[in-house]
């Protein structure tokens, strides 16, 4: 019992490993897998590596056709597409929603103005080009929060559940730009500040049209500087 | 490991029948649930009924009231509005990109054809006479079978899985509309629906999404009235 217990933790865990090192973009979009290198790197035997490729390719994260090397996914034009399209669709709604359901002196607002104040030093920060490996994980956490935010003030909704489908679907291609872009990422950091930026006043200032048109206009940037990003890899 | 996977299958299946149950408006918004019939009913032992309750209490779609009963959650016009809200946002939209997709297909081209056939013959069937239960069948399989095809027209696309979540969540309340309205909501439905499929054939994009568009509305606004009989 104890025996297979460790056995699938173990597996769970290199398939985490592998997975989040895709996510993230550690690993790019065609750079091929090598079992060998992975079970080296990961002190581990080849088997739960192929499991976890297996695994991972059914969920369209890795390509293992037979008699080739197994491959991280490609991200194409289209899936970026796809993707922008529904989000395009809920999103701006979804931040009007938040709007009007954001309570004064709520705990939700203190965190609002906080992240405000974050994005702020991080701009500083960027325009001094006094960036650091701590700024960069916090230009990260502030993304990530105000989504959370969002989703938090529509609460447990039908469109929540879907918001959170969608993240989990898109979770490669959201810092895609941020993550492979060398020269231009300072510049995508900082427009990306200043629109979550005014994104969250808009929130602040209860002003519902500002909320959507502001989101709106984010993710059609987005759109656009990711596949600019996928062309360059 | 033999025993326990059995176990497992029969509390899943308990599960998903008294869901299904729920959701297809078998047992409606209000209606009482006791664990001792349900079991005799369903042929099983007291255990994974009660299991099954906690899970559907835990999604909102039953409320305990005591130890061994418990209540079909009621349907509210704030449930209405939130899920009609979100298919606004996108089926009109899903169904105009089904259409491209079904205009290069000659397999999904007639597919949809035969359910525009199918509704027509039940809204002849539905003028001559009054909706019962076998006509109520065919009318719900066409309703769910344009649903179907236009998830499968949109194919592994995410816009496809979206609204395969919504289309979970809101069969409840769209059921509970015909179930509890009968002929009038079904007449008016299966019309809007052979006026989507027409636009969706005849390929005109806009049309394809006010037609969508105006069944929504209305089909909100017919559900918000039989929820306030």
């Amino acid at each position: 019992m104890v025996d297979q217990i460790s056995r699938e933790t173990l597996q769970e865990k290199v398939y985490n490993s592998i997975k989040e090192s895709i996510v993230t973009n550690d690993l790019l979009p065609e750079e091929v897998l090598s079992i060998d290198s992975l079970s080296k790197e990961l002190g581990v035997s080849p088997t739960p590596v192929r499991e976890a490729l297996t695994r991972l390719s059914t969920q369209g994260l890795v390509e293992n056709s037979r008699n080739k090397k197994a491959k991280v996914a490609s991200i194409e034009r289209d899936d970026v597409r796809q993707t922008y399209e529904v989000r395009k669709l809920l999103e701006p709604y979804a931040c009007r929603l938040a709007v009007e359901n954001l309570e004064e002196g709520s705990d939700i607002e203190r965190e609002l103005i906080d992240l405000k104040g974050k994005i702020e030093v991080l701009q500083r920060e960027l325009e001094e080009s006094e960036f650091t490996e701590n700024g960069y994980s916090d230009y990260f956490q502030v993304d990530f929060r105000l989504g959370e935010y969002i989703e938090g003030i529509i609460g447990a909704t039908l469109l929540g559940s879907i918001l959170k489908l969608i993240g989990e679907h898109s979770e490669r291609l959201r810092y895609f730009a941020e993550a492979t872009g060398d020269e231009g990422v300072q510049e995508i950091l900082q427009d990306n500040n200043e629109e979550h930026l005014g994104i969250i006043n808009a929130l602040l200032d209860r002003d519902p049209d500002a909320a959507e048109s502001r989101v709106a206009e984010h993710l059609d940037h987005a759109e656009e500087r990711t596949i600019a990003a996928i062309e360059a890899v | 490991m033999v025993e326990r996977i059995e176990r497992e299958t029969l509390h899943d299946k308990v599960y998903q029948s008294i869901k299904n149950s729920i959701v297809r408006n078998e047992f409606m918004p209000g209606d009482e649930l006791t664990i001792d019939s349900l079991a005799s009913d369903l042929g099983v032992s007291p255990t994974p009924v009660r299991e099954a309750l906690a899970k559907l209490s835990a999604q909102g779609l039953v409320v305990s009231t005591q130890n061994k009963k418990a209540r079909v959650a009621g349907i509210t016009k704030d449930d209405v509005v939130e899920i009609y809200e979100v298919r606004k946002l996108l089926e009109p939209y899903a169904t105009r990109i089904a259409a491209e997709e079904i205009g290069g297909d000659p397999g999904l081209a007639r597919r949809l054809e035969e359910l525009r056939d199918r509704a027509r013959r039940i809204g002849e069937s539905l003028a001559e006479g009054e909706m019962d239960e076998h006509l109520f069948e065919r009318y719900m399989d066409v309703d769910l079978g344009l649903e179907d095809l236009v998830e499968e027209a949109l194919g592994d696309m995410l816009l496809s899985k979206v609204l395969g979540v919504i289309g979970d969540h809101s069969l409840r309340v769209r059921t509970f509309t015909e179930v509890s309205d009968g002929d009038k909501t079904a007449e008016k439905n299966n019309e809007e629906h052979i006026e989507i499929i027409s636009r969706m054939l005849s390929g005109e994009s806009e049309e394809i999404e006010g037609a969508v568009k105006a069944h929504l509305d209305n089909a909100e606004e017919r559900t918000v009235e039989a929820l306030a009989e």
